[in-house]
């Protein structure tokens, strides 16, 4: 067998044998973009965002809820993970999660504390829900934007039947380009890090076009704005 | 149905008398186009972006090397293995080796006797024929698409581009999974969905590589990603301790800006859905600490006749395509018949325009000729390929390689002979006027059989129109 440098070679040749003919300049086209739509003007984080957020996440088929703040989150955290008194959770232990003290609300309640990796998996996949924050949301898609670092996993999001999901009003942009742009203005590369985009909980429509909510991931998501 | 592109024609005939088929296929296919309608509406600029698109596709395609270095580059200094292979049978074997090598590694837990391989939806991948490759190699390859899943364990190829099993319905499926899987016979999709389910989580849980395809990958950041609904491409990327990402080169976008576009574009078009259920950027392999991720990346660039369509400047735009299959879903052919009987992984209007650049004219000359020509499929695509142009430059091209049709050409010869000489020509119109008038009438029909004998030919003006205008009109 060839090495593979030299089928790396062989594409590349191909490539510009082929565009020979056509190609007329010899250094790549600069690159500029009138983008179609022009971000919104939408204020990142209004309530116009915020419920733009909310019904777009709804028609999904995800549950949003807009709390008064992280005092009124706590009380809809409690109020949520109720329902699973007596299990495990799944918790990412992300700084804001953290910062949120999460950790000693859960010990009020009944509830059993997994940080699920891949070693613990096989008890991890039995917990009914699971818990994360999330580094943004994007309104018109009412998508959230998982990023995976550190201690921050997938696992937590993914293998719960319920992922509950808490979202800072201030990290929610009107739209995706919205989103780009204020990432390049704050100088943060979104090739560094793993992400995950999630829009509602994970669906399939394979059988006949129906749609069934909760495929191999989450049934339901819920998303708590603070 | 043994896959073969060469056997369309029968293949269509076969079909056009499967009744159930055609109803599935038209039902499935009518609620795709009508989801997308109403999300397409909602976007007042949709012709734009899709112009938008269209150009920054064929702008990519002609700098597509200088996009993959820095493709290249940029996800190398970020850990992840950038390999390349030139066909299928290259990119097959080469990922048969890494995944040899993550068993030999200990990465692929060692316990197992057959490692196992998950795999999220990727047609990449079906046309390498990946998956059974890496099976003849002794590896365990399950498919975790819903609708892929569905088609493996019947030994089916997938009829659709984005809805692998459109072609069963619920019945079938249900059959399916009593006959293969040994539960009983049920026919609720929710059922069906979580009988999948538990089976599959299980093969997650232990699996050993993942396999994902690549719907794009940015090359300014380094990102290959992919879009899905089911929760399954997360999982393969989440658990196993390998992945290899298997991306067609033509898959390249420049910048975050265009792949913003295409996200616009791609679940609209697809599945009339605003966003998909996830969209994943492998941006590196997981490191030491953290708790899950792949600490293993790979990113196969594949070229299996790609480059061919790049060197072809009125087949290029065909490598603008985003893989949506809007074109299969309004195609009047793919909807009576399906896609199994295109007999290839690419169905529809897309896969007739690939199979010939892909597989080469000889065995499929038959496969442009799959279509009315209606251009349905030009004016659906979201990154407007003028597919029924291409469909008719292939037929050209099929034509002028034959050479035993020398009755047409000879015909067609004689015509634009007369074509090039208008006096000719209208000396020859005149022609079936003075059959149908004269000789029709007179002979009072012998020789045409039962359709004149009730029948008088229409009584024709003795002038012909172009002479009566000339006569009131003409300037001479």
């Amino acid at each position: 067998m060839k090495n593979p440098e030299s089928h790396r070679e062989v594409v590349l040749k191909a490539i510009q044998n082929g565009l020979s003919s056509t190609r007329h300049t010899d250094h790549p086209q600069e690159f500029f973009m009138d983008l179609i739509p022009a971000p919104s003007p939408q204020r990142i984080g209004s309530d116009e965002v915020l419920h733009n957020f909310q019904k777009m996440l709804e028609l999904v088929g995800g549950e949003c809820y807009i709390t008064a703040g992280e005092q009124s989150l706590h009380a809809a955290l409690q109020e949520v993970l109720q329902t699973f008194a007596g299990s495990a959770v799944l918790l990412s232990p992300d700084p804001e999660i953290q910062r949120l003290n999460i950790d000693n609300l859960i010990l009020q309640t009944s509830l059993r504390i997994i940080h699920p990796t891949q070693q613990n998996m096989e008890e991890a996949a039995l917990a009914p829900v699971g818990l994360t924050s999330a580094s943004a949301g994007i309104a018109d898609t009412g998508t959230v934007v998982l990023v995976h670092i550190g201690e921050t996993g997938r696992l937590s999001a993914l293998l719960p039947e319920v992922h509950v999901v808490l979202l800072k009003k201030a990290t929610i942009y009107p739209d995706k380009l919205t989103f780009l742009q204020q990432m390049k203005l704050a100088r943060i590369d979104l090739g560094a890090t793993p992400m995950t985009w999630v829009t509602g909980p994970s669906s399939t429509a394979d059988i006949e076009k129906v749609l069934v909510r909760g495929a191999h991931g989450p049934r339901r998501l819920i998303a708590l704005l603070y | 149905m043994l896959p073969d592109p060469s056997a369309i024609k029968s293949n269509i005939i076969e079909a056009l008398n499967d009744q159930r088929l055609r109803a599935a296929v038209m039902k499935a296919t009518d609620h795709s186009l009508t989801k997308r309608a109403e999300v397409v509406a909602e976007l007042p600029h949709w012709e734009a972006l899709r112009s938008q698109a269209a150009q920054r596709r064929q702008e990519t395609l002609l700098h597509i090397d200088e996009h993959l270095l820095q493709l290249e580059r940029k996800a190398s200094e970020k850990g992840i293995k950038v390999h390349w292979a030139s066909d299928g049978a290259i990119a097959n074997r080469l990922i048969g080796e890494l995944c040899q090598a993550a068993v030999a590694s200990g990465m692929a837990s060692p316990g197992q006797s057959q490692p196992l391989i998950v795999k999220s939806k990727s047609m990449t991948t079906e046309e390498i024929g990946l998956a059974p490759a890496l099976q003849a190699q002794g590896f365990e390859v399950v498919e975790t698409d819903l609708g892929e899943y569905i088609v493996q364990i019947a030994g089916q190829m997938p009829s659709h581009i984005t809805a692998p099993a459109l072609h069963l319905s619920r019945s079938d499926v249900g059959r399916l999974f009593a006959d293969k899987l040994g539960v009983p016979y049920q026919e609720d999709p929710v059922e069906l969905i979580g009988i999948a389910r538990k089976i599959l989580r299980r093969k997650f849980l232990s699996a050993d590589i993942g396999i994902t395809g690549c719907n794009f990958a940015v090359a300014e950041s380094g990102t290959p990603l992919i879009v899905e609904n089911e929760g399954n491409g997360r999982l393969v990327s989440a658990i196993p301790k390998v992945q290899i990402i298997v991306m067609g080169m033509e898959k390249v976008v420049p910048t975050w800006e265009d792949l913003m576009i295409l996200l616009e574009l791609l679940p609209r078009s697809a599945t009339g859905q605003r966003m998909t259920g996830s969209v994943l950027y492998f941006n590196r392999p997981s490191t030491g600490g953290e708790p899950d991720g792949p600490r293993e990346l790979h990113l196969v660039i594949l070229d299996n006749g790609r480059s061919r369509a790049l060197a072809d400047p009125q087949l290029r735009s065909i490598l603008c395509c985003i893989r949506c299959g809007a074109c299969l879903n309004v195609c009047p052919v793919y909807r009576r018949v399906g896609g199994h009987a295109y007999g290839w992984v690419y169905p529809g209007p897309i896969g007739s325009v690939l199979a010939p650049i892909f597989l080469g004219l000889e065995k499929t000359k038959d496969q442009p000729f799959a279509s009315t020509l209606c251009g349905r499929c030009d004016e659906i695509c979201p990154v407007k390929i003028d597919l029924h142009h291409k469909l008719l430059e292939l037929r050209h091209r099929i034509i002028e390689a034959q050479s035993n049709w020398t009755a047409e050409r000879g015909l067609l010869t004689a015509w634009k002979f007369v074509l090039d000489r208008p006096e000719l020509y209208h000396q020859l119109a005149k022609l079936p006027r003075f059959l149908l008038h004269d000789i029709c009438r007179t002979l009072k029909t012998p020789g045409i059989p039962v359709w004149k004998q009730h029948r008088d030919s229409p009584d024709l003006a003795r002038r012909s129109f172009s002479q009566l205008f000339q006569k009131e009109f003409g300037s001479d």
